[in-house]
């Protein structure tokens, strides 16, 4: 038997698993969490899951300057698992926004819970497995671990969307969640369908090599295979669902209100992200050389976005609808970035995109950990109403909110600043004015959103001889872990506010990495 | 130099944090803290201005940029040259006396102490930085940044509806009025090639035309003017000092400050100067009238300074090298007199209780002190001598009449229709609200508000005196604007030439107008049909989106399920010109057509079935007529796991039906028409792609690769399994994570609803 099998000696491909470490501590780290509560139910209640998910987060996020280094000395990207994945400065880029997404969804979630009279350790595995599909999203050199990063990412979610069973409003968005998601996934896969058999691959550089070689021998995509074309087609409806573009964001609003709000946070900085790293990957490396084909469609996605997701914020009194309209807007925004990326901007483009996801991930969080602790018991304080006298009652948390909000409008200082005008110069550099007007008109209205909320906060009566103006806000029971979570993200808002290049040239490597390591 | 630029911001941002949290304990001690950052800019502004080498040194003026991010042309370009100095001076000066003048203003206890002086505060620095920022763009960001620090400081009192109205109405006109500042900022360096503020060079054309027309539309928002002026009326809801501060001393100056910086670069633009001189002209004149009109003194000073800023717009448009230096002065004057008057009004109106001038009276003798400042203050805004407005005054009629033809008559008729209207409406102010009537109760005398406006009245009679100093000020900014001030200065004594009786006149028709405008204490304020329409399109937005989003964010499941199925389709139509049929076939064999038979007639039975438990079983049957055609293509292993899948999902159905009625709903057909037209539409798009797709093969599906590889490589004869498990592994793998990751899910949700029960 033996030596049949030194006789049959079959290649295995090398892995380099030191590269690995993020997927492999997230999610063996999720099974082993779930194991050990299984097996000692005592751990099951206490901070022991979001501690170890926190601590499998940082972990992962130290091994991050280490895999660069690696990497770095690898030429800027390694290929793993016989190329299915490719860890480059773009995939490090996620795992950390992952990573940061885990460790401070997982600081709301734990007094979350506590308040709610809810446990489990089930949450913190979900947040973990969710993440790792994320990861793999952007990792993929390979359609079909992008639809298994996908479904990953996205089952996990659908889940936890529903996991607050007591209150119908989450378990109706769970549902809503579940059933559209599952159109656009089945979409997505026939897209995947169709792509291999235009190309005869799955591979993404070797779908980009099969389309260039077409291209030089004259042979159009758009005219030639409408295998190919419908195939990208589905891929975009895919990824659209996943970041809530336009026309395929119906579900957002629903589910942002109904589901509980430490779950959005994740949902809305870690799963948008990842859907646009997927998309970036997928549609820059695989089918940057006919941009051309599929621009249009970007492009109208992206107006369509922007248009719907500022107009109907505006007529919003749930704060989290609120953000869930303004997160289509921001959605849009990235899109923007991208069409630039495919008329002509490459570099600016694609750069004003990583930037985009890296800062509404940050921006994201911070507003929907703000949200969480203001929404206290019940998840109940979610309308325009609750947040009057905010800044008298919890100064400190209307402050940091508002600094949030701010920066999701763009102000200059803050992280949203450099986000949108980088998307904004992109646009300029590729000539797309038209779109860049109708996103920079968006924005304001938009911008009017986040100051409504940030003046309902503020504006607070002078006290009259009726006495004294009500704030409503009582005196909010804050947790200590979900501030500093909040702290966290307005803190890095600021910082890459002031100083955009903070901490090196990620952005830049990474838009290396999608544009010329091929 | 260039760190005294960046100290001194460093000191405001300082200063905003520290007056917040010195505003928790009161709002006094808020704004004693606020205080402090203006004062010593003020200091050092005046210290520039006194000592010898100042701005003249051998440096050149105080310059710093701060690269913000290499390559993209954002940087922080600062200036602060000799007009910069002189609003330096204004926005300090009178800020650190707004402030002091706050401290008495608010009652001790008064509530927004950690709001409203880290806001003010706020106001001052982004004001500091408009004046001091020599690139457009970080003019712009500043600009925006004194708009929605106005909006928040009207908005200050938030009890009342109509006050969240007015500050709504000033940030949406100011706000946009900002984006077209920026639209026509970004033409204009794109024309010219350059976003450096001084030195622009001079543009002209069609392009430099459009972006003349965007910025002057801009500025005229931001500085009140006709038809843009219905929001400043409106943001009067401010407490008085933040009226004495932004809306006539500063903020609304920022307009007047652009059309001035920009005079050179548009002056060969025939529509920069028409455009400006419409503006100011229907300021001065339409805001005279209001001044007139009404009854609060707060509202005469409001609508006076629409004219004021009128009349700098006009000069300003004029652009000779007297106009210039006219513009100038009168900026600097007005500063002073009318952030005094301002700071006067909210004296009474803390004081008596009211700022209404039909029940005011007697103030001249209970509130003598008050009575001086306003009196000093407000004959210099009539122009009258021995006061800082009269030269200034005298300066403008001498640089209307200086000029010929058209532009004369237009300029003089105008200048002297607006000045006659000025000193109308000062006589009717002064005599309103401290002339003769009822007395009025007055309560004791805060020293904090007290001390500020008397300063401010003083400086209107010691500018006078010491003319020559107030020179020193205003001829470098002018000389800076248009090189041809260079020869003008202010003069205390004119001698008995044109301008000088023309002016003397002016006083004698205007003060006769002001006592008849007196005596006559009704109210006749003009309609407010602007700042209704500017109200009315905002309401009109705000309540019409909901009906907007009821109609798009329906919120039934199956209606989003409907949407994204139609927009895919929609997605096909691209396809249905590729559509060939030539190379379609009935079937390979004729049992293909019996199966297909039975999936669509399944599917027909199973959308008209009115049960569930039917409607799962036809779905179950269609899945299973899939795996028959699966068999015939010779794919066995796909035909079981389909079975093996429908199998379950039927068993999983009919076990989870037992919670639900045995029928649907009822749907009216209005909606089952939709729902059936969209699933035939989904169905067609299906088929065209499939359709145009097969058209055109265009890759070679590898099964021999597949085939050869198992055997060679994989070690194993079924092709399937070497797939699954060798030469896709990792996707195997995966969705083995897939699975657990469900189980999990699964199970997550079990223990919930146990611990529910």
């Amino acid at each position: 038997m033996l030596a049949l099998l030194a006789q049959t000696q079959v290649q295995i491909p090398e892995i380099v698993w030191s590269v690995l470490w993020p997927i492999v501590l997230l999610s063996i780290g999720g099974v082993l969490l779930i194991t050990a509560t299984s097996i000692s139910p005592r751990l099951r209640v206490g901070s022991f899951p979001a501690a170890m998910t926190i601590v499998l987060a940082g972990a992962s996020l130290v091994t991050l300057p280490l895999i660069w280094s690696k990497v770095r000395d690898g030429g800027g990207q390694l290929p793993v698992i016989a190329d299915a994945i490719r860890i480059d400065a773009f995939t490090l880029l996620v795992t950390g926004i992952m990573c940061a997404s885990l460790i401070v969804v997982s600081l709301l979630l734990d007094d979350y819970l506590r308040t709610e009279g809810l446990d489990g350790p089930e949450w913190y595995v979900l947040l973990l497995m969710s993440a790792t599909g994320g990861i793999l999203m952007a990792a993929a050199n390979d359609l079909i671990v992008t639809f298994l990063g996908l479904e990953i990412l996205s089952i996990a979610v659908y889940v936890l969307a529903a996991l607050h069973l007591r209150r119908t409003k989450s378990q109706e968005a769970g549902f809503k969640y579940f059933i559209l998601g599952a159109l656009s996934s089945a979409i997505f896969l026939y897209g995947i369908a169709m792509i291999y058999g235009a190309t005869g691959s799955l591979r993404l550089t070797d779908i980009a090599q099969f389309i260039a070689s077409g291209n030089s021998a004259g042979l159009s995509p758009l005219t030639e295979s409408s295998l190919l074309l419908a195939g990208m087609a589905m891929l975009l409806i895919g990824f659209g669902f996943k970041i809530s573009a336009a026309p395929f964001h119906l579900w957002t609003p629903d589910v942002y209100e109904g589901a509980p709000t430490p779950v959005v946070a994740f949902m809305a900085s870690a799963v948008k992200a990842a859907g646009m790293a997927g998309l970036l990957r997928v549609f820059i490396v695989a089918f940057g050389v006919v941009a051309e084909d599929w621009r249009p469609v970007v492009g109208a996605m992206a107006i369509l976005s922007v248009v719907i997701g500022a107009a109907s914020a505006l007529g919003q009194d749930n704060v989290k609808r609120m953000l869930a309209y303004s997160s289509i807007v921001h959605a849009g925004f990235m899109l923007v970035g991208l069409y630039a990326a495919a008329s002509g901007a490459a570099q600016t483009g694609t750069r004003s995109v990583v930037f985009y996801l890296f800062a509404y991930a940050v921006m994201s969080l911070g507003t929907f950990a703000a949200f969480t602790l203001i929404g206290g018991r019940g998840d109940q304080n979610h309308s325009l109403s609750a947040y009057v006298g905010l800044s008298r009652s919890n100064p400190m948390v209307a402050s940091l909110l508002a600094v949030l909000l701010l920066a999701q409008a763009g102000m200059p200082f803050t992280i949203g600043f450099w986000a949108k005008a980088r998307v904004i110069i992109a646009a300029a550099n590729g000539e797309n004015y038209v779109v860049a007007a109708v996103a920079m008109v968006a924005a304001v209205v938009a911008a009017f959103v986040y100051l409504r909320l940030i003046v309902t906060m503020f504006m607070i009566s002078e006290p009259d001889e009726a006495g004294e103006a009500e704030a409503s806000g009582a005196q909010l029971r804050i947790s200590r872990s979900g501030l500093f979570a909040l702290g966290i993200a307005a803190a890095a808002t600021m910082i890459w506010g002031l100083f955009p290049g903070f901490g090196g040239d990620w952005f830049g490597e990474a838009t290396r990495a999608l544009l010329e390591l091929r | 130099m260039q760190q005294v630029i960046w100290t001194l911001l460093g000191a405001h941002v300082a200063g905003v944090v520290l007056a917040a949290i010195a505003g928790f304990r009161s709002i006094r001690a808020g704004l004693a803290v606020a205080a402090f950052a203006p004062t010593i800019t003020a200091i050092w502004a005046i210290w520039l201005f006194v000592s010898q080498d100042g701005l003249a040194g051998a440096d050149g003026p105080p310059t710093s940029e701060l690269v913000w991010v290499e390559g993209l042309d954002l940087a922080f370009r600062m200036q602060v040259d000799s007009l910069a100095l002189l609003m330096t001076l204004l926005v300090s000066g009178i800020g650190a006396l707004v402030f002091i003048y706050a401290i008495g203003y608010f009652a001790p206890d008064a509530a927004g102490g950690a709001t409203f002086p880290p806001t003010l505060l706020a106001f001052s620095a982004s004001m500091l930085g408009l004046v001091w920022s020599d690139s457009i763009w970080t003019l712009f960001i500043f600009w925006e940044a004194t708009s929605i620090t106005s909006f928040l400081l009207v908005g200050h009192k938030n009890s009342d509806a109509n006050v969240q109205t007015a500050a709504r109405r000033a940030l949406m006109i100011t706000g946009v009025g900002g984006l077209v500042l920026l639209a026509g900022l970004i033409i204009l360096a794109q024309d010219v090639g350059s976003s450096t503020l001084t030195n622009l060079a001079a543009a002209e054309g069609s392009r430099a035309t459009l972006a003349a027309i965007l910025v002057m539309i801009g500025a005229a928002t931001k500085s009140a003017q006709v038809p843009f002026h219905v929001w400043l009326p409106g943001a009067m809801a401010a407490p008085t000092p933040v009226s004495a501060y932004l809306h006539s001393a500063t903020m609304v100056k920022a307009g007047v400050l652009l059309v001035a910086v920009m005079g050179t670069t548009f002056a060969d633009v025939q529509a920069w100067k028409v455009l400006g001189l419409a503006f100011g002209i229907a300021s001065m004149i339409w805001g005279g009238v209001g001044a007139l009109r009404h009854v609060d003194a707060k509202l005469i000073l409001a609508w006076g300074t629409i004219s004021q800023l009128g009349l700098l717009i006009t000069l300003l448009a004029l652009g000779t090298g007297k106009a210039v230096f006219a513009a100038t002065s009168i900026l600097f004057a007005h500063a002073i007199f009318k952030a005094g008057l301002f700071l006067i009004v909210g004296e009474v109106d803390i004081r008596t209780g009211t700022r209404d001038i039909r029940k005011l009276g007697g103030l001249a003798k209970s509130m003598p002190i008050t009575f001086a400042v306003a009196l000093l203050s407000g004959l210099s805004m009539a122009g009258a001598p021995p006061l800082l407005g009269f030269p200034a005054k005298e300066a403008a009629i001498e640089a209307v009449l200086g000029l010929s033809g058209w532009e004369q008559i237009i300029g003089v008729v105008s200048v002297v229709g607006g000045a006659v209207l000025t000193v109308a409406y000062t006589t009717r102010f002064l005599i309103g609200v401290f002339g003769a009537g009822p007395d009025t109760i007055v309560k004791p005398r805060r020293l904090a508000m007290t001390i500020p406006a008397v300063v401010l009245g003083f400086l209107s009679v010691a500018g006078f005196a010491a003319l020559g100093l107030v020179n020193d000020i205003v001829r470098p900014a002018a000389i800076e604007l248009n090189a041809k001030s260079e020869v003008y200065g202010l003069v205390r004594w004119p001698g008995i030439k044109t301008a000088f009786v023309v002016s003397m006149a002016v006083l004698i028709v205007g003060f006769a107008l002001g006592v008849g405008a007196a005596a006559r204490k009704v109210a006749s304020a003009p309609n407010a049909t602007g700042a209704d329409a500017a109200d009315g399109l905002i309401d009109g937005i705000l309540s019409n989106t909901p009906r907007f989003i009821a109609v798009v964010q329906h919120g039934s499941l199956p209606v989003y399920l409907a949407t994204m199925t139609a927009a895919v389709a929609v997605a096909g139509i691209a396809f249905t010109d590729q559509v060939s049929l030539s190379h379609l076939q009935l079937w390979d064999t004729p049992l293909q057509g019996v199966l297909a038979a039975g999936i669509v007639a399944a599917a027909a039975a199973g959308a008209a079935v009115r049960s569930r438990l039917g409607a799962t079983l036809t779905l179950g049957a269609t899945g299973i007529g899939m795996s028959g055609i699966f068999i015939i293509h010779g794919a066995p292993d796909l035909a079981l796991t389909q079975l093996l899948v429908e199998i379950i999902v039927v068993v999983g159905f009919v076990l989870g039906l037992g919670q639900l009625a045995n029928q649907f709903p009822t749907v009216d057909n209005a909606w089952r028409a939709t729902r059936l037209a969209v699933a035939t539409l989904g169905g067609l798009a299906v088929m065209a792609g499939l359709a145009a797709s097969s058209a055109n093969p265009s890759g070679v599906a590898p099964i021999e690769d597949l085939t050869a590889g198992a055997v060679n490589d994989g070690g194993g004869n079924n092709v399937v399994n070497v797939i699954l498990t060798d030469v896709r592994a990792l996707d195997t793998l995966g969705e083995v994570v897939v699975l657990a990751t469900v189980a999990i899910g699964i199970l997550a949700l079990a223990n919930t609803r146990r611990a529910e029960a």
